[in-house]
């Protein structure tokens, strides 16, 4: 149904939809408006229509009196002139008659006009002396003419067409001047007395006959339409008396004709009745029809005012229910405004019976419930927020708590730390040998509280000093850890006195054993003869050695990249050698010297550290050499924090001596024993065999150890310094004091130092195990109480020295 | 004072006899003299060194390379009869600790039939 209704509506559904509330009432308004004054228009028509149509009656009763005073005028002339016949229509009568016939013309009745005027100039020209019967002739047809002008005037004024008075205008324009005319003529037809006049005046008696019942009819009409008209009525009832006598003496003539004197005196009072009659019924009529005209005006200012009273009524109703709406929707949105801008109590108060009510009901409905839901969960928000700082406040103070502890323990651990710190700076030598014709010093400076570097320089048991730098991989306590063991592994390894390569090796398998951290640590680790200046070293990982000569010459040592300790096990490491000599400077350092970066990120680097160590002096000890390099880097990073440890190991060859001066004193009171130049072919041996046993005699048993030591040296000079050139010659001397005997072997070798660089054997192994050879060196070592080699520019010069005693 | 040796085999052991000098010069004929020894699994062989006067680590060498084959031919190999200065190179190359070194040939016998 509503759907219905809604298809229905849905031109002016769709036309409200796109109206503000203000256009749509004054759509509304005009529309009543509209319909208003189309319904108000043919009203005011109408009366508009009626009034002007009084208004042309009463122009042509106007007319009519004019024409109705002329018409008895002439009917006066006409009997005047049948009397006296020196009666001419006088200038006024003329001036009135040329006045109908200019209205005529006016209000179109040109042709009875034309006559008039024609009939009347003939009138006027008559002569005096004329025939009377002639003259009543002429004037008898200018008052006919005159009648059909009025029946005229009266029609073209619609007078005879008059809804209310059409019998009265009738009576008034045709019967009674007719009626007039007819008395007029009975009466100046007697006058004349004549034969045929006579005849003519009872013949005109039926025009007034028949006249009677109109006269009645009409004035009748005039009575019923206008109040306070028994004048009228008396009038018309003698007029309608007088008639009727008329009409008796008429009769009477028939029987009698002596009676006919008695007709023109009646008729004459007729005449007179009859032209009151129409004077008053003039008067009567153009008062009704004022009164009309009147009463027109007046309709049309009722309609007029009541179109106004309702347009206003309607306005003002309007601009009531549009201003009513308006509030209440101004209210509405107000109400709204301030609820959306949070004022949540805000309610709207429409006092209408509108619809409108029901929404500033339901907002209000809402509103409530809203604020309500707000409050419940204000509340609930107020008791969770309690809630939360109870807990809040529970868990600043267990923070705070945890703190403290935190605290505590954070200073536990820095206490720790900095004894783990103490503990590893105890753990590198702080102590270095400073010996006449060498010295060494060393630093490390750790990046965090803990260091993975180190460093050391030991006494290995057959005189010759371990030298070892280091640096594991990562920082901190892991680091230092791996670092602690490393160095121990390290030590342990290299106190066998074993080559470098070896010590690697070992230290690497033992480091890869247990490594769960998967560290690794780069070393280079050398042993250096203070002796003979001899210096073999191997690399794990670590770069090379820096060697500055007296001339200021810097070089890196020669160094294999063989792979960082704990990365693989099974790993080998290569040897290398090289001779320190008077005023050379051995640098070995970490990558924390080079890797030191300065605050705008440029690293140290190796050209500068060439260029300083470059710059260094021979005379220069090492302590003095480290905290120059300590400083230089200082000076270059200019306080920005470490990235790695800085760890440098300086060795000094001083200036002082030559090395080969320090060989061992010259054995006081010796005697030569032997003195035997050995061809480099291992058949020879047993002739220096025989040549020492003679030597000999009497102590067998040094002989057979010298023979030994000999047999051992002679065949690694051939096999190693050689190369098993058979056409040198080795000179074998042997000396022999109270206590010791000497024993000096020469060759024409290049460098070859047997006791650094023979591996030592392992004598645990088992038999499976147990490497082929390798133990010649060894057993030189042990049976002899000194053994060492110098290199004097012209080739290897060995010292043995056995005790004499057994 | 030149190197001999000589190979005498007895109830399945046999006893190789060395004299004079085993050096780097003499080493290389004593090592190509053994090269059948311990060609069969489980020989037992027993080296007098009693008239050895002179051992170097040439020697040492051959009779290390002598043991190696004893082990791995599951065979015996005993050494007596060391003179002291001998006994010493021995001592020093720790080979005491890994050969089976007795006095005399009797101790030999006895320990390597046991």
């Amino acid at each position: 149904m509503q759907n219905i209704i809604r298809r229905l509506f849905a031109p002016g559904i769709w036309l409200s939809d796109r109206l503000s509330f203000s256009l749509k009432y004054l759509l509304i308004g005009v529309l009543v408006l509209m319909a208003l004054l189309a319904l108000s228009v043919p009203m005011f028509q109408h009366a508009h229509d009626d009034s002007e149509l009084a208004n042309v009656e009463r122009e042509g009763l106007k007319v009519f009196i004019a024409q109705a005073d002329v018409l008895t005028t002439l009917v006066m002339l006409r009997s005047s002139s049948i009397n006296d016949q020196n009666v001419l229509p006088s200038d006024e009568l003329g001036a009135h008659v040329e006045q109908l016939i200019q209205e005529a013309h006016q209000y179109g009745a040109r042709e009875l006009a034309d006559r008039l005027n024609l009939l009347w100039t003939q009138v006027k020209t008559e002569s005096v002396d004329s025939d009377p019967k002639r003259r009543f002739a002429i004037q008898t047809a200018v008052i006919n003419t005159l009648l059909n002008l009025i029946r005229e005037s009266a029609s073209i004024h619609r007078l005879n067409v008059d809804q209310n008075l059409d019998a009265t205008f009738d009576v008034l324009t045709n019967r009674l001047p007719l009626v007039l005319e007819t008395l007029g003529k009975q009466q100046d037809a007697l006058t004349l007395n004549m034969e045929a006049m006579e005849s003519y005046a009872l013949g005109a008696q039926v025009v007034l006959t028949e006249s009677v019942p109109i006269l009645w009819s009409g004035v009748k009409q005039l009575i019923n339409n206008t109040p306070n008209s028994n004048a009228l009525k008396n009038k018309l009832e003698q007029l309608l008396t007088g008639m009727s006598q008329q009409q008796d003496i008429a009769d009477k003539v028939l029987g009698e004709p002596n009676a006919i004197g008695e007709l023109r005196p009646r008729v004459s009072e007729n005449l007179e009745l009859a032209r009151s009659l129409l004077n008053d019924s003039v008067l009567i009529a153009d008062g009704y029809l004022f009164a009309s005209i009147k009463q027109y005006y007046r309709v049309q200012l009722i309609v007029a005012g009541l179109i106004l009273t309702t347009i206003f009524i309607i306005s003002y109703l309007f601009a009531g229910i549009y201003l009513s709406t308006l509030r209440s929707l101004k209210s509405l949105s107000e109400g709204t405004d301030a609820f959306c801008r949070g004022q949540l109590s805000t309610r709207i108060k429409i006092d209408t019976q509108d619809e409108l009510v029901l929404v500033a009901r339901n907002f209000n409905t809402v509103a409530s419930e809203f604020e309500q839901l707000l409050e419940v969960i204000r509340e609930q928000n107020e008791s969770r927020q309690r809630e939360l700082e109870i807990q809040v406040q529970a868990r600043t103070a267990e923070l705070a708590d945890r703190n403290e502890q935190l605290r505590a323990a954070s200073e536990r651990v820095q206490e720790e730390l900095h004894l783990a710190r103490s503990m590893q700076l105890a753990i590198l030598p702080q102590e270095f040998p400073d010996e006449k014709h060498w010295a060494v010093s060393a630093s490390m400076f750790p990046a965090r509280e803990l260091g993975g570097d180190f460093y050391d320089c030991f006494l290995l048991p057959d005189g010759r000093y371990g030298i070892v730098i280091a640096d594991v991989s990562g920082k901190g306590v892991a680091a230092a850890f791996f670092m602690a063991v490393s160095r121990t592994v390290l030590l342990d390894q290299a106190m066998s006195g074993r080559q470098p390569s070896d010590v690697l090796a070992c230290s690497n398998d033992l480091l890869c054993e247990r490594n769960p951290m998967e560290l690794f640590v780069t070393a280079s680790y050398g042993i250096y003869n203070p002796h003979n200046g001899h210096f073999i070293y191997a690399s794990a990982g670590h770069h090379a050695s820096l060697l500055r000569n007296s001339k200021g010459e810097v070089k890196a040592l020669p160094c294999s990249h063989d792979i960082a300790l704990g990365v693989i096990s099974e790993m080998t490491y290569v040897n290398h050698t090289t001779h320190l000599v008077q005023g050379d400077t051995l640098l070995l350092y970490t990558d924390g010297v080079t890797e030191a970066f300065s605050e705008s990120n440029e690293a140290y680097g190796d050209a500068r550290l060439y260029a300083w160590l470059s710059s260094t002096l021979s005379e220069d000890n090492p302590s003095t050499l480290v905290s120059g390099l300590v400083k230089d880097v200082a000076d270059f990073v200019q306080g920005a924090e470490a990235s790695d440890d800085l760890t440098c190991l300086i060795l000094c060859c001083k200036n002082e001596e030559i090395i080969l001066d320090t060989l061992p004193k010259e054995l006081s009171n010796k005697t030569l024993l032997l003195d035997y130049h050995l061809p480099t072919r291992v058949d020879e041996i047993s002739n220096l065999a025989e040549a020492v046993d003679n030597a000999l005699l009497d102590r067998p048993d040094l002989a057979f150890s010298a023979n030994l030591c000999l047999e051992e040296l002679i065949t690694n000079i051939i096999q190693h310094g050689l190369k098993g050139a058979g056409d040198r010659l080795i000179r074998v001397r042997m000396n022999i004091s109270e206590e010791w005997l000497e024993i000096i072997l020469k060759d024409d070798a290049p460098p070859f130092d047997p006791f650094a660089e023979a591996p030592e054997p392992d004598l645990d192994l088992d038999v499976e195990d147990r490497p082929i050879g390798g133990l010649g060196v060894h057993m030189v070592k042990m049976m002899m109480d000194d053994a060492r080699a110098y290199y004097d520019g012209s080739g290897n010069l060995i010292i043995l020295l056995k005790t004499l005693s057994k | 004072m030149t190197f001999q040796s000589e190979i005498v085999e007895t109830d399945g052991i046999q006893l190789i006899s060395l004299s004079g000098r085993l050096d780097s010069a003499t080493s290389n004929v004593f090592e190509s003299s053994l090269q059948k020894l311990f060609e069969n699994q489980g020989s037992l062989v027993t080296m007098n060194f009693s008239g050895l006067d002179y051992i170097s680590s040439a020697g040492l060498r051959v009779i290390l390379m002598v043991a190696k084959r004893a082990k791995q031919a599951k065979g015996r190999l005993v050494l007596f009869g060391l003179q002291p200065h001998v006994k010493e190179v021995f001592e020093i190359s720790g080979f005491l600790k890994i050969l089976e070194v007795v006095n005399d040939q009797a101790e030999a016998q006895a320990l390597i039939k046991a």
